[in-house]
């Protein structure tokens, strides 16, 4: 039923161990390994949960290769519909240029909200609070712009609080926490806190057609502005400029040795009065270059410096 | 083809490697409804196992497997070393005709020849469902083994027959009750390395060429544990390590990576692997006892192919374990197929696995080489004929002027008393490697 509310749930299965080229510093995918993240299959047992109470279809949606597919069985098994755009890649495992591994948030968001609108009206848009395509969560944002919705995110907890209404928890600094309520429809940023995606039963699995995803291809969108990536380099720290020393490697040796030292021999004065004592004490370091003015003078016997 | 559903397959097989995936592609090729159970998120994630696999058997698959097969290299040079601590004696063969089709030997990694020959079964019609831990059987009242229990949901799957190949230390096998000793000293541990290597660095190193690739096999590499060394090369990596008896592992109480690190640091390997960087580190069991040591086959209802059967063969000049497996899931899966067909499929009905085995080469090479492992493993092959053959060696080649060259027969007694070598323990081995390689 193309009119009737649906929740969408927004997720980007990845490889989450990726290997990192420790020279080159470039990020290896190997994308037979993807998988939802943790907060992506808490959004997606929190839309089964809201379907459930309210009687209502999930319907995922991705942007992602065809290796998406098998990690989206999994969420296509537990009823949930699946609708893919197609970003197709090449033979994997492969190594991510910087556009690609950083994508851009808006080109997405756009993708998700074009599948959204055509898939029928939305009672309710989840999504892990970031993905593992270094994502920085910046996509459920964007997406509740395109598509006009208020946007709670960093939420701990949603509870079903009645019809087409959840109450949420917000996850807020130095461990507070914010109730809200929400009305749908809304986007919801949730972490990976409190739930558990339920696994698929093996009947579900093994009796599900082969494609499981209904592929679309990516919609034309307009980036003004987007960011461009240099190619990353390896790790160079800035060179740090070091004057050579000064004088011969025999003078520094002399001087190494305190041979250029004039050396006097120790000395005994007293014993004397508090006054004198501190006459003589100050005389000394005078003598010896560690005050800058002579005792008496404004200052001067309280401008110690240190010497190098 | 019968309807998918969980509630009756014809075939259920657990585990999609070499002999799994062999044995779907096999019964889905029949017309049989199979469904292959993998414990990993993907065909091959579990394996740790890269190496050479000789792939004609692949031939009954795909007729031109060569031009799809992820191969990272093919093997065109052979090298079999013994070593001591600072010597080396090799024999290389290099064969330019491997280089081309139908090939002979090629590295691979597992994670990416799984995946394709679980895709050649999928493509012939079989289910294959990841990330599902079999995690018993499941009998009829008669007790004849009639499915498997997962850890998902409702997770049974039952079919007319099970086919296990969920590989090395068989847990199904066990529980159907087929292995009559698992002892310790059937199985070796395999411990790799896999090390960064630029493609060009290796084929200098290495005098390759494009995608060849070499073999090296080496004996003597792992001291006082029985065992030996390997290395080979992949497109812009090096695989090297040692593969050592469990129990001689255990015994001597040395870490498996010193083992390795030992091997490394070997004269005649070491500036094989300079500049290299460490990828990755992974070790596995290994069902190396051979013949003798193979769980019986067949149950009702149930067969055992691969690691799952100890169906590896390391018999010293031979080490060979995947087209081992895919020959013995063919064959599992043929049997199977005509067992259904026939309508039994008790222990009986499904005894045609056994002589399909034993007509093709997997049988019939282990039963022909079943001395091999006791004698490749045996204290004297392993401690004294290395030192043996390597003095001899160098004492060979070492012109020692103004003394006259001695004769070889002189080397040969002078080697031998060096390291308590006997004239009858020479015949014996030898006698013992003529009827095992005859």
């Amino acid at each position: 039923m193309a009119d009737e509310p649906k929740l969408f749930v927004c997720v980007a299965p990845d490889d989450l161990r990726p290997q990192v080229d420790p020279l080159k510093g470039s990020v290896i995918v190997d994308e037979r390994r993807a998988c939802l993240s943790a907060p992506d299959a808490a959004a997606v047992e929190h839309a089964l949960r809201m379907g459930e109470a309210w009687g209502l279809s999930v319907v995922a949606v991705t942007v992602g290769p065809a290796e998406c597919d098998a990690a989206l069985a999994e969420v296509s098994a537990l009823g949930v519909a699946v609708r893919r755009v197609d970003s197709t890649r090449t033979a994997s495992p492969r190594t991510l240029t910087p556009t690609e591994l950083a994508g851009d948030p808006r080109w997405v968001a756009a993708q998700l909200a074009a599948q959204i609108r055509s898939a029928g009206p939305a009672a309710m848009v989840l999504c892990g609070d970031r993905s593992a395509r270094h994502g920085v969560g910046a996509v459920p944002g964007l997406l509740a712009a395109e598509l006009g919705m208020p946007h709670a995110l960093g939420l701990v907890e949603v509870q079903v609080a009645g019809e087409l209404a959840l109450r949420v928890d917000k996850r807020l600094d130095g461990g507070w926490r914010e109730r809200i309520a929400v009305d749908c429809p809304s986007v919801l940023s949730v972490e990976a806190a409190g739930v558990r995606l339920r696994r698929a039963d093996l009947g579900s699995l093994v009796g599900a057609p082969p494609t499981v995803a209904e592929v679309y291809r990516a919609v034309d969108v307009e980036l003004p502005g987007a960011v461009e990536f240099a190619t990353p380099g390896p790790y160079r720290p800035r060179p740090l400029r070091v004057e050579p020393p000064a004088g011969s490697a025999h003078e520094r040796l002399v001087a190494l040795a305190g041979g250029n030292v004039t050396l006097s021999a120790s000395r005994v004065t007293g014993p004397l009065e508090a006054e004198e004592a501190a006459g003589e004490l100050i005389a000394f370091l005078s003598a010896h270059g560690y005050l800058a003015g002579e005792p008496g003078e404004p200052g001067g016997s309280r401008q110690v410096r240190h010497k190098d | 083809m019968s309807p998918l559903s969980p509630a009756g397959f014809d075939a259920v097989v657990v585990g999609a490697g070499p002999a799994g995936s062999a044995a779907a592609f096999a019964l889905a090729k029949a017309g049989r409804s199979v469904v292959i159970v993998e414990r990993g998120p993907y065909p091959g994630s579990k394996n740790v196992y890269g190496g050479v696999v000789y792939g004609r058997i692949l031939d009954q698959i795909d007729p031109e497997w060569w031009q799809s097969v992820p191969v990272q290299r093919w093997v065109v040079r052979r090298s079999t070393m013994v070593l001591t601590s600072s010597q080396s004696v090799s024999v290389d063969v290099r064969s330019q005709a491997w280089g081309g089709p139908p090939h002979n030997g090629m590295t691979i990694y597992r994670a990416d020849f799984d995946s394709w020959l679980a895709g050649k079964a999928v493509a012939q019609g079989a289910r294959l469902v990841c990330s599902t831990v079999a995690t018993g059987l499941i009998r009829d009242a008669s007790g004849r083994v009639c499915g498997v229990s997962t850890d998902r949901p409702q997770g049974e799957l039952r079919a007319k027959v099970v086919i296990a190949a969920d590989g090395v230390n068989s847990f199904l096998a066990k529980s159907a009750g087929l292995y009559r000793d698992s002892s310790a000293s059937h199985f070796t541990l395999g411990v790799k390395e896999v090390l960064d290597m630029d493609p060009e660095v290796i084929e200098s190193r290495f005098g390759l060429g494009g995608r060849e690739g070499l073999d090296i096999e080496a004996l003597g590499a792992t001291g006082a544990i029985p065992g030996g060394g390997f290395l080979y090369t992949n497109h812009d990596s090096v695989s090297v390590g040692v593969v050592v008896a469990l129990d001689g592992l255990a015994a001597s109480r040395r870490r498996p990576e010193e083992l390795v690190a030992s091997f490394k640091a070997h004269p005649s390997i070491a500036p094989y692997l300079r500049n290299s960087t460490l990828r990755e580190y992974s070790a596995h069991l290994i069902p190396e006892g051979g013949y003798d040591t193979m769980p019986d086959l067949v149950a009702d209802g149930m067969l055992v192919a691969g690691d799952a059967a100890g169906m590896t063969l390391a018999s010293g000049l031979w080490l060979e374990g995947v087209n081992f497996a895919v020959g013995a899931g063919l064959a599992a899966g043929r049997a199977a197929a005509a067992a259904i067909e026939a309508g039994d499929t008790t222990a009986q009905g499904l005894a045609g696995y056994r002589r399909q085995l034993e007509a093709s080469f997997v049988l019939a090479d282990h039963m022909r080489l079943r001395r091999a492992p006791a004698l490749v493993l045996s204290d004297r092959v392993q401690g004294v004929y290395n030192k043996v053959l390597c003095d001899l060696a160098e004492q060979l080649f070492t012109v020692d002027n103004p003394a006259p060259k001695p004769g070889l027969l002189t080397l040969a007694r002078r080697s031998m008393a060096k390291h308590g070598l006997k004239f009858r323990h020479l015949a014996k081995d030898g006698l013992e490697a003529a009827r095992t390689f005859r």
